[in-house]
């Protein structure tokens, strides 16, 4: 009788030795920590949490996680219990993470930006709730945009110096005796230009990109006909091409009207830079070609061209910062890897999509798609 | 002969906007801040202000602003000179109708900007 007692006494022991464990590394943990029940009502929170957010356990308890605590996107505006983290692991019973910026808002009105992730808690194959961690990053935040602005203080300030040599080359250039000297002095002052000039389209898309990471880009939607911007395009391109020797051919599958809401200087960019791409990169007395479509709703344009071609591997990265195709690089040692970063950043902001096919050696197909509007009177 | 003012604190383009302009036969003066602008304005009425933006003691956009309340200056012919992307402030008087033009010195050629100041004077 004793020894049953005494082995009861014991389990005992050991089911608050670690229960008390438990507890303590639930509360000693320095993120926040949520514990819910299957249907996302709150169990249980850890003192992180309490601290964080300035409410205190029996505040929250048995309260829905998407109820009790306001989350807001990047905008601060709120986010619906739809569009929340738990909504999606309750659902799906897999473990999540946020993708995009997301903010708490503290009990005192204050925001605090936050990466979460949120597993589900299955014991004998049965959903029995959900574990959420939360971590301030607001000094990752602060870090991010210190570098931002770093490299927009340091890319204005490069300007100057290359602005002036610019012109003093450009100076030179102009005058008799330099038009007269021998070849190879015209040359290699040509080379020194090209150089300068090299480094300032570096300077100019640091800037670009610099400046979409601080959210500063200029972006003022407005009614845009396509094809007044597909006529923009081609002729500003029509130079670049016949001085590559490459010819452009414009393919408009629907003549019916076509308006975009989108910013038009900054489609341009966008369009131009994937053209002026496809010129660059095509073999000379090559062909580009730009094939507008309309389907569901969406604006579908290819620009395919028929030159060096992209490997697997790169088009892997091809849309990421700085980088550059080796292939890319002996083609066009000008560019500076961060072209298609800036073009993927704002067709992503409207709402559309970038993709590319290629072939190594047979060419490459860029293919965007971007939302379209409704004008009374026109059909899609 | 035509009087063109630059107001510039950098030597480097000092030195070539005055060599180049005057080259061209048009008088040159020269003031490193926006404070010696505004007196050189009011001393040698010149036709055309070549004005850079981001100088020390007043800066080219201050001074533009005072320019622009001074009878001579109201109706100055300015050109800004600037690295600097334009916002707002920058355009103010550009969009305002002002006899007020905008380049990026980085993102021109040097001919481009004669050939503006050279249309400018023309009138």
């Amino acid at each position: 009788m004793l020894n049953v007692m005494e082995d009861l006494q014991l389990a005992k022991n050991i089911i608050e030795l670690e229960k008390a464990t438990g507890d303590a590394m639930f509360a000693s943990v320095g993120d926040g920590l949520i514990a819910t029940c299957s249907k996302g009502k709150i169990l249980r929170v850890n003192k992180a949490f309490e601290s964080m957010l300035g409410w205190k356990e029996s505040e929250v308890l048995g309260r829905s996680l998407f109820e009790a605590i306001p989350m807001v996107d990047e905008k601060h505006k709120p986010l619906h219990k739809t569009e929340q983290l738990i909504t999606e692991v309750l659902k799906n019973q897999t473990e999540m993470s946020t993708t995009i910026t997301t903010s708490y808002k503290r009990k005192d009105g204050s925001f605090m930006p936050v990466s979460i992730t949120i597993s589900p808690i299955i014991k004998n194959s049965e959903f029995m709730g959900a574990i959420e961690v939360f971590h301030d990053i607001t000094r990752e935040k602060e870090i991010d945009r210190a570098k931002s602005e770093f490299v927009s203080l340091a890319s204005h300030q490069l300007k100057t110096p290359l602005g002036i040599s610019k012109w003093y080359i450009e100076a030179i250039q102009d005058e008799d005796y330099l038009k007269k000297a021998p070849t190879i002095t015209k040359d290699y002052f040509n080379e020194v230009y090209k150089s300068n000039e090299r480094l300032l389209v570096i300077v100019r898309d640091l800037l670009s990109v610099s400046r979409i990471d601080q959210g500063q880009v200029e972006n003022t939607p407005q009614q845009v006909s396509v094809m007044d911007l597909i006529g923009e395009v081609m002729k500003n391109m029509t130079v670049l091409a016949s001085k590559n020797n490459v010819t452009l051919h414009l393919h408009v599958k629907k003549t019916k009207i076509l308006t975009l809401f989108i910013d038009p200087v900054r489609a341009q960019e966008v369009m131009e830079n994937l053209v002026s791409n496809a010129i660059i990169y095509s073999a000379a007395s090559g062909e580009v070609e730009i094939t507008i479509d309309a389907q569901n709703n969406n604006l579908l344009i290819a620009i395919k061209d028929r030159g060096i071609g992209i490997s697997r591997s790169d088009r892997k990265k091809l849309f990421t910062k700085f980088f550059r195709s080796r292939r890319a690089t002996v083609k066009n040692s000008e560019g500076s890897g961060l072209g298609l970063y800036v073009v993927k950043s704002y067709v992503e902001g409207w709402g559309g999509n970038i993709s590319v096919s290629s072939s190594e050696g047979k060419g490459s197909t860029f293919s965007v798609t971007l939302p379209l509007i409704n004008l009374i009177g026109a059909q899609i | 002969m035509k009087k063109i003012l630059l107001v510039e604190d950098d030597p480097s383009y000092v030195k070539l906007l005055n060599s180049q302009l005057t080259k061209k036969g048009y008088e040159v003066s020269e003031a490193k801040d926006g404070e010696e602008g505004l007196t050189a304005v009011k001393l040698q009425k010149p036709d055309l202000i070549l004005l850079d933006v981001k100088m020390p003691v007043m800066d080219g956009l201050t001074m533009l602003a005072k320019l622009r309340k001074d009878p001579f200056g109201k109706s100055a012919q300015v050109i800004i000179l600037t690295n600097l992307e334009p916002n707002d402030q920058m355009l103010k008087d550009v969009l305002a109708g002002q006899p007020t033009y905008y380049l990026i010195k980085s993102d021109i050629h040097l001919s481009e900007l004669m050939e503006k100041i050279e249309s400018i004077l023309l009138i």
